[in-house]
């Protein structure tokens, strides 16, 4: 780990360069990894790795003018070539009328985010669990895919305008494929204590689910009430959480909230926020400006309420960020991190015992949005597909290609489960607090042969 | 100085156990310029440098990667990715064994005539001044975006095999976007390419002109009626077909994913290890090989990251699947050495099997042919969207743009197409391609596999093909 200490100082000294270089304002970010990964396919661990790596990104500021910059060297010389680099980046811009400044320093909530036995987690623990996954599946002649991840991130944030901002979060996130001979199960569990996931946990839900998808057959694609759980909603909603639940895509016409703000959009039924501070969900108290989060409702009672912002695009129009401000390889902008959906009053067995023909899905795969503005989703099931006929689970079915609009969805949403789950997207784009869903209507296009 | 490092960590792990051990330093600088509306967007510079080691011991694998390059820290983590390597080996049934490869010292040099780091700021700003401006040619513009990317990678691999590689390469692409707007929905149009070049790559594009071009067709798709669902033939531009490629036979290909590393996240294939050499993936048209000596290719190199050579594999052969893109630890499945396909992101990241410069190959139709050739059918190009299940049979893929095809001639624009269909079953319906001169090698720098997820540099060559009989539109 590189540590509060070290961090906020390496900050403050980019600070310092870029204050003697003449820049009105300036931001320094140090972020650290340390980051362990055990992957097992085939019942063999087959991809072991431990990993530690850090980053300096500066931002400064010459009037309307923001220049970047950032290196993974966090020596004397290396801070002060970066910040160089920003220095030059700026002068060569021409001025940006939208650009207010960067953000001015706001009270900071203590959350606890870091675990020291996750931190400390070994290789051994981790090949510990694995094996334990990997009996469970022989007991039942299957085999075991997955990985088990533990790992320290470190975030420091600090600008000109007194932002002094220093955070460590740790996480676990054991995941497992199981495979007969003829049909896969699935099962996860993240958490920020590792010692929270319980691989014989796991290893059971993912093993049961693989032992009721053994000899899928075919089922005819079209409509059908199909109950989602947690790992299947976590994909459904990432499309409008990165397309449509930010500022910017607001601002360019590009999401479907664009003057939707106060009316129905969806089931009433529908309530989701953002809230970086739930301790349900990986807890973060600020962004990467160093804003701390602030509770972002979104769609309420199935209205459309609101989207997230970072201060660029909150200075547009005149508004103050909400604490949501990312940056990684693929740009900077906001995004809702931290989306939490509210349950219902029922459970995934009431659903099922409810249902009278219909499917429950366990998850996606490779699922993307071939319409943004009416976010249509495409993907297909995998893991665990299952048609319920008269209120009981009937058979695996093949994988089959869901094309729908989420809006329309979350407007055919019958039942939510009362219990919700911390769930990774297949992508990794956000891990969101859901429930299970029962949703009437939904349209499969297509089917696999598998 | 660094090479006597590099040899000590390598002695280091083998006194400590390990049967084989390599150890790679990555230096890699990129820089990314962008101008949206006129004003820009990102102009950043990243630099990183390190080292990442690989060892076999009691035959498990354990890998460690740093930032920190001295001698301390090499040691310090050599002796982890040892115990890690023990760790692996207590969930094993056998123990890795790798296939042979020769050891060599060489040198590698990407193609570089216009260093993009020589290139003043000044300059590239005022040309994407000038692309913007070009994009921003039609008032329903709402949003224009053009951005350059420049790479640059050094590269250092020794093994304990004997093996001392330096390889240094530049890549250079150039992306735009139009997005137009009536207010009501919403439509664009956009390019991307990268190669393995200098500045002079980008200076070739005609990116103003393609720009103008963008421009008009997404204002003309705001009032295009949508392409309609049915059963049609297909013609895809070469664009579409470089990511139809990319998805539905190079990940397939990749041995690791058939033998289920890569089950729990990216998914498996339906190209089982017993339809090598017998399964008829398409039609006798259908040629497809795996490659990395293309110059500009993103896939090309001088060696993988296992320290194999670069070398040509033909994947599938007049419509019969041949051949997996290989490792050194896979290949001897079927009694093979690598194929030479292993590289990991950067320094940080596992060497695993990729994509190299995965092709079909022309045939001798021209684009103009194969229209006039088609009673009825849609031309599409340019991906919007793509899916696929977790054997990479099942897919679905939309585009930025479409015409009909009526009676041997492009006719109306359509909004919003899209086709699917099961992978087999597409290939086997293709029926003409179109030869060399329509043939282009379009770079991916954007290839996701592994966890934690790894971007590839990858690169597809395809001229426009046609299809027999495809399910298009979206059907939502």
């Amino acid at each position: 780990m590189i540590g509060r200490d070290r961090a906020l100082a390496i900050a403050q000294d980019a600070l310092t360069i870029a204050r003697q270089r003449g820049a009105d304002q300036a931001e320094a970010v140090v972020s650290g990894s340390d980051f362990s990964l055990t992957r097992f396919a085939e019942s063999v661990i087959h991809q072991n790795l431990s990993r530690r790596e850090a980053q300096l990104a500066v931002r400064v500021v010459f009037g309307k003018r923001v220049g970047s910059a950032a290196t993974g060297a966090l020596t004397t010389d290396s801070i002060r070539r970066t910040v160089e680099e920003a220095v030059q980046m700026a002068r060569f811009q021409a001025d940006n009328p939208d650009f207010v400044s960067l953000p001015g320093p706001q009270a900071i909530p203590e959350v606890e985010t870091f675990v020291e036995a996750t931190a400390s987690y070994t290789p051994e623990e981790r090949a510990r669990d694995v094996a334990m996954i990997v009996e469970r599946a022989a007991r039942e002649g299957f085999t075991a895919f997955g990985s088990h991840t533990t790992r320290v991130d470190e975030l420091a944030v600090a600008n000109s305008l007194g932002i002094a901002a220093y955070n460590a979060a740790t996480s676990g996130y054991l995941r497992t494929v199981i495979a007969g001979p003829d049909g896969t199960g699935y099962a996860d569990y993240y958490d920020r204590d590792v010692r929270n996931i319980s691989a014989g946990a796991v290893a059971d839900e993912a093993v049961e689910r693989a032992a009721r998808a053994q000899h899928p057959t075919r089922l005819e694609p079209g409509a059908y009430e199909t109950i989602f759980l947690p790992y299947a909603v976590a994909d459904i909603i990432r499309f409008p959480g990165y397309i449509a639940w930010n500022a910017q895509a607001v601002q360019e016409g590009r999401s479907f909230m664009v003057g939707k703000f106060g009316q129905q959009v969806v089931g009433a039924n529908i309530s989701i926020w953002d809230d970086g501070l739930d301790l349900r969900g990986l807890a973060m108290p600020f962004d990467v400006e160093g804003v701390p989060k602030r509770r972002v409702d979104i769609i309420k009672n199935g209205v459309a309420m609101g989207v997230v912002y970072d201060s660029y695009s909150a200075q547009r129009e005149g508004k103050t960020s909400t604490g949501h401000a990312y940056a990684n390889r693929w740009g900077r902008g906001a995004a809702p991190a931290n989306m939490v959906m509210a349950g219902g009053d029922t459970s995934v067995q009431e659903m099922i015992a409810s249902t009278e023909r219909g499917l429950l899905v366990t998850r996606f795969h490779y699922t993307h949005c071939p319409d943004p503005l009416r976010v249509v989703m495409t993907g297909t099931t995998r893991d665990g597909t299952f048609l319920i006929e008269n209120g009981k689970i009937s058979r695996p079915v093949f994988n089959l290609r869901i094309e729908a609009s989420v809006l329309d969805l979350f407007s055919n949403v019958e039942a939510l489960s009362r219990e919700t789950k911390l769930s990774r997207d297949w992508w990794d784009t956000f891990v969101p607090v859901v429930p299970a869903i029962k949703v009437r209507n939904v349209h499969f296009s297509s089917g696999t042969e598998f | 100085m660094l090479r006597r490092q590099l040899e000590r960590a390598l002695e280091r792990a083998q006194e400590l156990g390990a049967s084989y051990a390599d150890i790679r330093i990555v230096e890699r600088r990129r820089s990314a310029v962008s101008l949206k509306n006129g004003a820009v967007e990102r102009l950043a510079n990243e630099s990183e440098r390190g080292f990442g080691i690989r060892v076999l011991v009691d035959g498990g694998w354990g890998y460690v990667g740093s930032a920190e390059i001295t001698a301390e820290e090499i040691e310090r983590m050599t002796e982890r990715a040892i115990a890690i390597g023990r760790a692996s080996a207590r969930v094993q049934r056998k123990k890795v064994e790798l296939a042979p490869v020769e050891s060599f010292e060489d040198t590698y040099r990407g193609p570089l005539e216009r260093d993009p780091e020589d290139v003043p700021l000044e300059e590239k700003l005022a040309f994407l001044g000038d692309i913007t401006k070009a994009l921003r040619s039609q008032p329903e513009i709402r949003v224009a975006t053009a951005g350059l990317t420049m790479l640059k990678q050094d590269k250092i691999f020794a093994s304990t095999e004997g093996s001392y590689i330096e390889q240094s390469h530049c890549e250079s692409g150039a992306h735009l976007n139009a997005l137009a707007s009536d207010g009501h929905t919403t439509q664009w149009r956009s390019f991307d390419d990268t190669w393995q070049a200098g500045y002079e790559f980008i200076e070739r594009l005609n990116l103003i002109e393609r720009s103008r071009a963008l421009a008009s067709e997404a204002v003309q798709l705001l009032k295009a009626p949508p392409c309609p669902v049915g059963v049609t033939d297909l013609i895809m531009g070469s664009n579409q077909l470089a990511l139809q490629i990319h998805e539905s036979c190079g990940h397939p290909i990749e041995l690791d994913r058939v033998l289920g590393q890569e089950a729990s996240y990216a998914g498996t294939s339906f190209l089982t290890i017993d339809k090598r050499g017998t399964f008829r993936y398409g039609s006798p048209e259908v040629n497809l090989v795996a490659e990395s000596l293309t110059p500009g290719g993103l896939g090309t190199f001088g060696y993988d990251d296992e320290g194999v050579p670069a070398q040509r594999t033909q994947v599938v052969e007049k419509g019969i699947f041949k051949n997996y893109l290989m490792s050194r630890e896979t290949a001897p499945l079927f009694g093979l050495t690598s194929n030479g396909t292993v590289r990991a992101e950067s320094w940080m990241n596992v060497p695993m099997i990729r994509m190299n410069n995965i092709s079909l190959e022309p045939g001798d139709w021209t684009l103009d042919e194969i229209i006039k050739d088609t009673k009825r059918g849609v031309f599409v190009e340019t991906p919007k969207s793509w899916s696929l299940d977790d054997k990479r049979l099942n897919f679905h893929f939309a585009q930025e743009i479409a015409y009909e095809i009526v009676d041997g001639s492009l006719g109306r624009m359509l909004k919003n197409p899209a086709y699917h269909d099961l992978t087999p079953h597409f290939w086997n319906a293709c029926d003409a391609v179109a030869g060399k001169d329509e043939w282009h090698l379009w770079g991916m720098p954007s290839c996701a596999k592994g966890e934690p997820v790894q971007i590839a540099h990858v690169a597809h060559g395809a001229a426009p093909a046609r299809f027999r009989g495809v399910k298009v539109g979206v059907d939502a």
